[in-house]
């Protein structure tokens, strides 16, 4: 079974990355400071990665510190989930 | 007299020397500073055998540096000319040829692509380059430019010489600049910093990138009134709920930007969970903004005036629309009427004029109006329509390209476009030259492209080619071959291989029809 970080790199890779570069995507690569993600590509991130999750990801954390890297992403989602479990 | 852009630095520094001129992050440069080292990057530019008249790039993000460049490049007689730090090499090798680059302002982060550039591109002086990680590369670092003599060098430049370059889609594949001059810069700067108020307790937004037209308010009007700009990263502007974070922790007070910037803001900002304010002016231009969604902008930022601000980059601006209210759903919010110190005239398509209410293509004639097209004669030759005013003395108005109606206010309203120009998330796109960048990879037969408004928010691209008898072309190949051509926002995010193309009685592709089954 593919891990989350797995699955964010694969879609990343297959779906959003703007500028042509052949180089594959490191988990702790900065998606924002390359330019992989321009803002729509955000946008379709962060719908794969509730679809996904089957949760919703709310606006207020929907933030640079959230999607810095494929790391920090799946760092974001394991906190959520953690949250949500805990019914908060 | 103020006759230069740089002549706003000049005398901002002298009457406000502490005022913060730029903030970037967490750093600031008050006017003072700010122009000692224009004055800098000036004279280090001359001694590298920068000229009057030369052309020098700016390739790097967003940041103080790139503010200085622009004012740095200027003072030392240049044109700067802004290059999108995401393009790819193939059409930043072409601009840099276009308009014969030899000098430019870049950055670490751009050593890869321009150690590719000066392969076959002889550059001269490559400012902003520090370090170990840019050795391979004969650059210069700031601490070398920040040594430089600090008097104003002795450049003679007149309001007439060139400015800036920006360079836009053109619909042949090859990008088009259009040059802009001390005179048309300024003039724009000086009127909208009129028509907003702006002055040095305003705190504007930098959301634009530099080389898109929208920038020009943020880095001439603002320091011409003496303002704070403050400068918003290409990170920052991905992410809506740091964009409010930012409004509020700075204080911004005039924001402008395209509509999908804001709408972004409404709808994934957390705009409940931020107080602003602060905002007094929220501009937004280069594309309508669906009224639905500006209505609840408005609605969400009761303290703001909005502003519809309507003119090509050929001309910066040239007419607004202050709304008093929200608009109701279904609305077309007007362009407006056409600016004090502007003409402007609506024409049929043997140039006549055309009667009150019907439509028609605007042409503009005003002092904020580009030089020309660089190098393109022959664009020049149709963008321009002469016509003999009183005394038979030449008058030249520009063609938009836009077709528009007036109200019964007497405000214009956006219809339509005369060709094939599209506006993606507010940048210039020319269809054609996606058409022409899929039809150059070996193997495809025709294409076609159109772009398909969401209903929401942007328009979005879509292609479809057909492939000669025998080959087999997969999209991601397609795509990748694209991207080397042509800027990001203008990939289609989707190419179907087709057998044929609906067609016309004629045999033409039929586009509108292409549209419906894409």
């Amino acid at each position: 079974m593919q891990t989350t970080k797995a699955k964010i790199r694969q879609f990343i890779e297959s779906e959003l990355i703007t500028k042509s570069d052949t180089s594959s995507l490191e988990d702790h690569d900065d998606l924002l400071m390359s330019n992989m993600l321009d803002s729509l590509g955000v946008m379709r991130l962060v719908e794969y990665l509730e679809r996904m999750n089957a949760t919703k990801i709310p606006p207020e954390d929907i933030t640079l510190e959230n999607f810095q890297s494929v790391n920090k992403i799946a760092t974001y989602l394991s906190a959520q989930v953690g949250q949500t479990a805990l019914g908060k | 007299m103020k006759y230069l852009l740089t002549h706003a630095i000049e005398e901002t520094a002298d009457r406000l020397t502490e005022q913060t001129a730029f903030r970037f992050e967490k750093d600031s440069i008050s006017y003072g500073e700010f122009a000692l080292n224009v004055r800098r990057l000036a004279n280090f530019l001359v001694e590298q055998g920068v000229a009057k008249g030369d052309r020098v790039g700016i390739f790097r993000r967003k940041g103080i540096p790139s503010a200085l460049a622009v004012y740095g490049i200027m003072a030392a007689g240049a044109a700067y000319v802004p290059l999108d730090p995401m393009m790819p090499l193939e059409r930043l090798r072409a601009i840099v040829e276009d308009c014969g680059i030899r000098d430019l302002v870049s950055e670490n982060s751009q050593v890869k692509t321009l150690s590719d550039l000066v392969q076959d591109t002889p550059l001269r002086t490559l400012v902003g380059l520090e370090g170990e990680s840019a050795a391979s590369l004969d650059g210069a670092s700031w601490s070398q430019v920040i040594d430089s003599p600090d008097h104003m060098p002795k450049v003679c430049v007149m309001e007439q010489d060139l400015a800036y370059i920006m360079y836009t889609s053109g619909s042949t594949g090859q990008p088009k600049g259009l040059a802009h001059t001390h005179y048309s810069g300024l003039s724009y700067a000086t009127m909208a910093a009129e028509t907003y108020g702006v002055t040095n307790t305003d705190k504007i937004a930098n959301h634009s990138s530099l080389h898109f037209d929208m920038s020009t308010f943020d880095y001439f009007s603002g320091p011409l009134g003496g303002a704070t700009t403050i400068i918003i990263s290409e990170q920052c502007t991905k992410f809506p709920a740091n964009m409010s974070r930012l409004i509020e922790d700075e204080g911004i007070t005039i924001w402008y930007s395209v509509p999908w910037a804001l709408i972004q803001l409404l709808q994934f900002g957390a705009l409940e969970k931020r107080n602003l304010g602060s905002l007094r002016w929220v501009m937004f231009g280069g594309e309508p903004f669906p009224s639905k969604h500006l209505r609840d902008l408005m609605q969400a930022l009761p303290g703001a005036r909005f502003s519809n601000v309507y003119g090509p980059a050929e001309v910066n601006q040239c007419t607004y629309y202050h709304l008093t209210e929200p608009p109701a759903i279904d609305d077309d919010v007007p362009i407006g009427k056409i600016w004090a110190n502007a003409d402007g005239m609506v024409v049929d398509e043997r140039d006549q004029l055309t009667p009150s209410g019907e439509v028609g293509e605007l042409l503009v004639r005003t002092p904020t109006m580009m030089r020309g097209y660089w190098a393109r004669p022959d664009l020049n030759q149709k963008v321009f329509h002469r016509s003999l005013g009183p005394g038979g003395l030449e008058q030249i108005y520009l063609r938009t390209g836009d077709l528009v109606r007036e109200d019964s206010n007497g405000s214009y309203v956006f219809v339509g476009r005369k060709d094939r120009q599209v506006k993606i998330r507010g940048y210039r796109v020319e269809l054609d030259e996606i058409e022409a960048a899929l039809c150059s990879l070996e193997g495809v037969m025709e294409a076609a492209v159109v772009s398909v408004f969401d209903g929401q928010a942007t328009n979005h691209v879509k292609a479809a080619v057909t492939l000669k008898p025998g080959v087999y072309l997969e999209q991601a190949d397609m795509l990748a071959h694209a991207k080397q051509k042509i800027p990001s926002y203008a990939i289609p995010e989707q190419i179907a291989v087709v057998k044929d193309f609906p067609r016309t009685t004629s045999g033409k592709i039929d586009r509108r029809e292409l549209r419906t089954i894409l």
